[in-house]
């Protein structure tokens, strides 16, 4: 068939038609064949507009084929594409993405050239090219190759810097790291580092071990040449805990006072307190003298509350005991007087330290100050006991220093040794309480912590006399502390009391005075509660009028909230004044409510008209009460049967019965001759 | 007695001095306090009091030093027991393996 020659115009109505669709490429076609045929300049614009549409089709095309390749890793590819891309657009955004993938494709070249010298056993090479492949990429996995790198080329100096800034979590980081260090004299850091690592491989172990013995090796150099003995502690202390090495205890302890003196001068007293604080078993002079100096010092520095207060409650077990120790005080001054004056003056200076805090109303230190009044007495007994003996000063110190340095025996049998030093027997037992195991519970007892002083008692007392007489004034302490707040422990705390009264009447007059002093029926219960319980056991003068009061007092109290009646008032009552018949409470009570008896007897005979029985009534009983009750209620009845619409012979037979009634109670009686007269009027 | 401030203070510290001070460098001491200008007159003054007052010096002297040579003594001297052991550490591959 012919080919059918195609119209100059409908060549370019279609180019016209695609352009107008945006079809630019077959538009372009079929502007160049209308341009071949004819030359038209509308032909030449479009001409160019397609060729431009084209052309950023294309890079767009490009662009999406780039960005598929980098996605698939490809970056090769991608990066002609973006190559291609430029060419025709020369795009800036096109170039600096050229530029990046340039310098990522080669960052990988220098890390593919790094591991392949890794691999060949060029460490150097490997570590000098994982620098530069850090240089671009700015990972610290690269820094870390490098650092490994430099480990395996044994440049450890190099190897160190680089590990120190990285953070390490692997065990093969953790090693190197450790290695290097160990291989650059750094001992102790070496250690430090692979304590992290959890593996027990016996060759890692057996490597540990040895760079142990070589730091303890340096720490033993260092001491005879370098004066850090802080690091030489720490060092050492890392060593004698970590492997044990006793070799080293007496060098680490030395070195502990050298930095200790170090810490004094540059007034880090919190670093000092944290290493005395593990107390020996026998104590220097010095050493109570650093340790009431640290606490002073402390008090006095501290910003917060809880270390302040730590460092108050301490002052007076050390700071007491230091003062009053023979050695250190004999170094106050020659003179006797000279020394006792320094001494108070000490004493007053740590003291006002506790005041200055108790003022601002502070509750622990108003315990430390509770603390230091008992230790401030004791102490004296003590110092006043043994302090001029020779034999016997070292033991001058407070209870608690005493129980931390295991001087209580000691004292112990001084005390008992010299028990007619002591004004009584009270003194004696206190003084020496404070220091048997039931002096914490003293403590806490003469706080004012009631609860606590009885938790704390000693399970075991095996007759100690002091730790016996502190357990009983616990005890009852606790109890009286009980019989306040209702706490249900009375019989745990009474029924060892009469002990204690023995020892002491104040005791027993204090529980007196404070039974006498309740009139709450839930405190009435208690304290008649202990009373009783005392009384099984001792049943003496004063318990038994206490118990006497408390029982007609109680009685009265659950009558007036009708908890019991009459009948049973009165039994109590009668029980009470059995007990204690001075009891005038009970006496007087008693009587009131007899009469209050008699009076219900006989309303109640009254309105039943059980005549006989309310004239019974009232002949018996000795209340002029009972007896105005009778009169008056018979004064009504004579005036309201008088005034009554009856037949006088009723009412007169009434009346002589009423007469006869009255008489037999009082013959004497007014109404009697009330009685006659009206008699007389009706009949 | 002394004022609380003066127990709070340490005069030691104030006059740049040890206790083995007499009375003539203490004097020098002050001299040189006031003229720093590190701590105000009135605290140089204390400091001076407190130092001069054989009772108060006694109670800093007491307080602001301490002695650790008899705590040391317990421990001295100290040799050293075992022979140097020669440095031959050698890197693991162990932990290689692992990472």
């Amino acid at each position: 068939m012919k080919k059918k020659n195609k119209s100059f115009e409908s060549i370019l109505a279609r180019a016209e038609k695609l352009f107008d669709r945006g079809n630019y490429l077959l538009a372009e076609k079929e502007f160049e064949k209308a341009g071949k045929i004819e030359k038209q300049n509308n032909i030449t614009e479009k001409l160019k507009i397609c060729k431009k549409e084209t052309e950023n089709l294309k890079v767009k095309d490009l662009i999406k084929r780039a960005r598929k390749y980098t996605k698939k890793k490809q970056l090769r590819n991608a990066l002609e594409c973006f190559e291609e891309a430029y060419t025709i657009s020369k795009e800036d955004s096109i170039y600096e993405r050229i530029e990046a993938l340039n310098r990522i494709l080669s960052d990988s070249d220098i890390e593919k050239a790094a591991g392949n010298a890794e691999a060949a056993g060029q460490y150097a090479k490997a570590a000098e090219l994982y620098e530069k492949a850090f240089a671009g990429s700015k990972q610290d996995a690269h820094l870390l190759k490098r650092a490994l790198c430099l480990v395996k080329a044994e440049r450890y100096e190099e190897a160190v810097s680089v590990f120190k800034d990285l953070n390490l979590f692997d065990s093969c980081s953790l090693y190197n790291y450790g290695f290097a260090l160990a291989r650059v004299g750094q001992y102790y850091k070496c250690l430090k580092v692979w304590d992290d690592i959890a593996e027990k491989d016996n060759d890692f172990l057996e490597q540990k071990e040895l760079v142990s013995s070589i730091l303890a090796d340096d720490v033993f150099d260092r001491f005879n040449s370098t004066g850090d003995f802080a690091s030489l502690y720490k060092e050492g202390k890392y060593l004698l805990d970590s492997t044990g090495r006793q070799d080293l205890a007496e060098l680490v302890e030395y070195c502990k006072y050298d930095w200790i003196k170090k810490l004094w001068t540059d007034e880090q007293y919190e670093t000092i307190w944290e290493l005395v604080f593990d107390f020996p078993a026998t104590v220097e002079p010095a050493l109570i003298a650093l340790y009431a100096k640290t606490c002073f010092k402390l008090a006095q520095k501290s910003k917060t509350y809880t270390q302040s207060h730590t460092h108050l409650s301490n002052l007076s077990m050390f700071w007491l005991t230091a003062v009053y120790n023979c050695e250190l005080s004999g170094k106050f001054s020659s003179e006797a007087k000279e020394r006792e004056n320094i001494r108070q003056k000490l004493i007053q200076m740590a003291e006002s330290l506790i005041k200055k805090e108790v003022d601002s109303e502070d509750e622990i230190a108003r315990l430390a100050l509770t603390y230091w009044n008992i230790d401030n007495k004791l102490i004296k007994y003590i110092h006043a006991l043994a302090g001029d003996r020779e034999d016997t000063a070292h033991l001058v110190c407070t209870p608690r220093f005493a129980d931390l340095f295991g001087k209580s025996a000691q004292i112990l049998r001084l005390i008992k040794e010299n028990k007619t030093f002591f004004e009584n027997t009270e003194r004696y037992l206190m003084t020496g309480c404070y220091y048997s195991t039931a002096g914490q519970s003293m403590y806490h007892l003469e706080a004012r912590q009631y609860e606590k002083a009885f938790n704390t008692l000693p399970e075991v007392i095996d007759g100690d006399e002091f730790a016996t007489y502190g357990m009983l004034k616990v005890k009852f302490f606790y109890g009286l502390y009980c019989l306040e707040s209702g706490e249900r422990q009375l019989k745990r705390c009474f029924d060892t009391v009469s002990a204690l009264f023995d020892i002491s009447s104040d005791y027993e007059k204090k529980l007196i005075e404070k039974a006498f002093e309740c009139y709450e029926l839930d405190e009435l219960n208690r304290y008649e509660e202990a009373l009783n319980i005392i009384y099984t056991k001792r049943p003496s003068r004063g318990i038994k009028e206490a118990l006497s009061l408390l029982m007609s007092k109680r009685a009265i109290a659950r009558y007036n909230v009708r908890l019991i009646n009459n009948k049973t008032l009165n039994i109590i009552l009668q029980k009470a004044l059995a007990l204690n018949p001075k009891n005038e409470h009970a006496r007087v009570s008693l009587y009131d409510t007899k009469v209050d008896c008699e009076l219900i007897a006989l309303e109640k005979a009254l309105s039943k008209h059980k005549m006989n029985k309310a004239c019974k009534i009232v002949v018996e009983s000795k209340s002029e009460k009972v007896r105005s009750c009778f009169f008056e209620f018979m004064e009504d009845t004579v005036k309201a049967l008088y005034e009554m619409d009856m037949e006088n012979e009723k009412k007169i037979f009434f009346l002589q019965d009423t007469y006869k009634w009255c008489a037999r109670v009082d013959n004497s009686h007014s109404i009697l001759h009330d009685i006659n007269g009206m008699l007389r009027f009706l009949e | 007695m002394a004022c609380a401030k003066g127990e709070k203070m340490n005069p030691y510290k104030i006059l740049n001095i040890d206790y083995h001070a007499d009375k003539r460098k203490i004097i020098v001491a002050v001299a040189l306090a006031m003229r720093e200008k590190n701590f105000s007159v009135q605290e140089v003054a204390i400091a001076q009091k407190e130092i001069m007052n054989p009772m108060t010096k006694a109670a800093h002297d007491f307080l602001q030093f301490i002695d650790v040579k008899p705590m040391q003594n317990q421990f001295a001297p100290i040799k050293q027991q075992q022979k140097k052991i020669v440095f031959d550490l050698n890197r693991l591959s162990n932990f290689d393996e692992n990472s």
